[in-house]
């Protein structure tokens, strides 16, 4: 797997798959690359739409460098990453993919340079911010001491991110504390697909975010934040959208 | 003609078991080895499993919704006499192996 090192040292490992029209795709939140896009056939899928993709882990995840200050985890850090990254692949237009923290990340970058994303699908979020409700010190007992905490889904969600093979609770805790993705400012750009999980208990009233967005929106009935990845009118939805012409 | 049968395979992560959220696939379906056959959730993730082999879908053992176990049957294929009896399991699609960097680099 490829990696380049990022501004401040930190080492960004990336995967590339060959095809037309890349996009760049970004994972969420104590996942990877492999276990966003590659398990859950979305990386099969590209190959077979002749799409090519540029897949990252994220700084604090995969087999990238997982910094445990703070400081390391600010939106302009991942920003330069990815732009290190698309140096790096020689691109300089992709379409862009992100879910959850991902789309974040996406919706951020989409704002930075929208000369150079062409189209946009930010997966499970809606317009609450990352992380609220997040009491940094709750998510600190669960993550780095194991001790369970008042607020049950708190508790649900941050055990099971702290059981994914190869996360570092240090740098998870370190995330939540410096990763500033709060609010939207301003309607991208560029084309724009919202698209959640009917269910999605993270990313409430998403018709609603989609209209401030000015993006379209797709639901997918029965699912949740944690199995839409994989669903088939999901993903059929996602790949409709990223085909039709700039 | 009888049947070749696949069970789930180990997801990792020491999990047991998986629930099937919807089959790509129905009976009688004539399916590529490595296309998308069936969704399953753990705990922790979803994953899509491919197909284990080229031909045409003979069963499937467990409904949508309902659990399967790791080493359970999971779908069936259709099968000439001469290859009857035999049992696999579905292969995990792989989290690729972190290959080694070639070039040095340059700091």
């Amino acid at each position: 797997m490829p990696s380049i090192r990022s501004f401040d040292g930190v080492r960004i490992s990336f995967e590339q798959t060959p095809g037309e029209r890349p996009v760049l795709l970004l994972h969420g939140f104590a996942s990877s690359a492999a276990l966003t896009w590659q398990q859950t056939g979305w990386l099969r899928a590209f190959a077979a739409a002749g799409t090519a993709t540029v897949s990252v882990d994220l700084r604090g995840h995969g087999y990238s460098d997982k910094p445990t200050d703070p400081a390391g985890y600010a939106m302009t850090a991942f920003l330069a990453d990815i732009d290190a990254v698309l140096a790096e692949a020689d691109y300089d237009i992709v379409d862009v993919f992100g879910y959850s923290m991902g789309a974040r990340v996406a919706l951020a970058f989409a704002q930075a340079h929208p000369e150079r994303a062409g189209r946009l699908v930010l997966g499970g979020i809606a317009a609450r911010d990352l992380f609220a409700g997040w009491n940094p010190d709750e998510v600190d007992a669960i993550l780095l001491r194991n001790e369970p905490v008042a607020d049950a889904q708190l508790t649900s969600i941050v055990t099971t991110a702290r059981s994914v093979p190869g996360t570092s609770a240090e740098a998870l805790s370190a995330l939540v504390r410096g990763l500033d993705a709060s609010g939207v400012s301003s309607a991208p750009q560029m084309p724009t697909l919202v698209a959640v999980g009917a269910n999605d208990e993270l990313a409430p009233n998403a018709a609603d975010f989609a209209e401030q967005l000015s993006a379209e929106l797709v639901e997918v009935p029965g699912r949740g934040h944690f199995n839409v990845l994989s669903a088939r009118t999901f993903r059929e939805s996602i790949l409709r959208f990223l085909a039709a012409q700039v | 003609m009888a049947d070749i049968t696949f069970t789930l395979p180990d997801l990792g992560e020491g999990l047991l078991d998986a629930t099937v959220l919807e089959w790509l696939v129905a009976p009688g379906d004539f399916v590529e080895r490595g296309a998308a056959m069936v969704e399953v959730e753990t705990t922790k993730s979803t994953v899509e499993l491919p197909s284990p082999r080229t031909g045409v879908i003979a069963a499937l053992h467990v409904d949508e919704g309902g659990v399967a176990e790791v080493g359970s049957p999971l779908v069936s294929f259709a099968a000439d006499d001469d290859q009857a009896g035999i049992v696999g399991t579905v292969p995990a699609d792989e989290v690729p192996v972190r290959r080694v960097r070639l070039t040095i680099p340059e700091d």
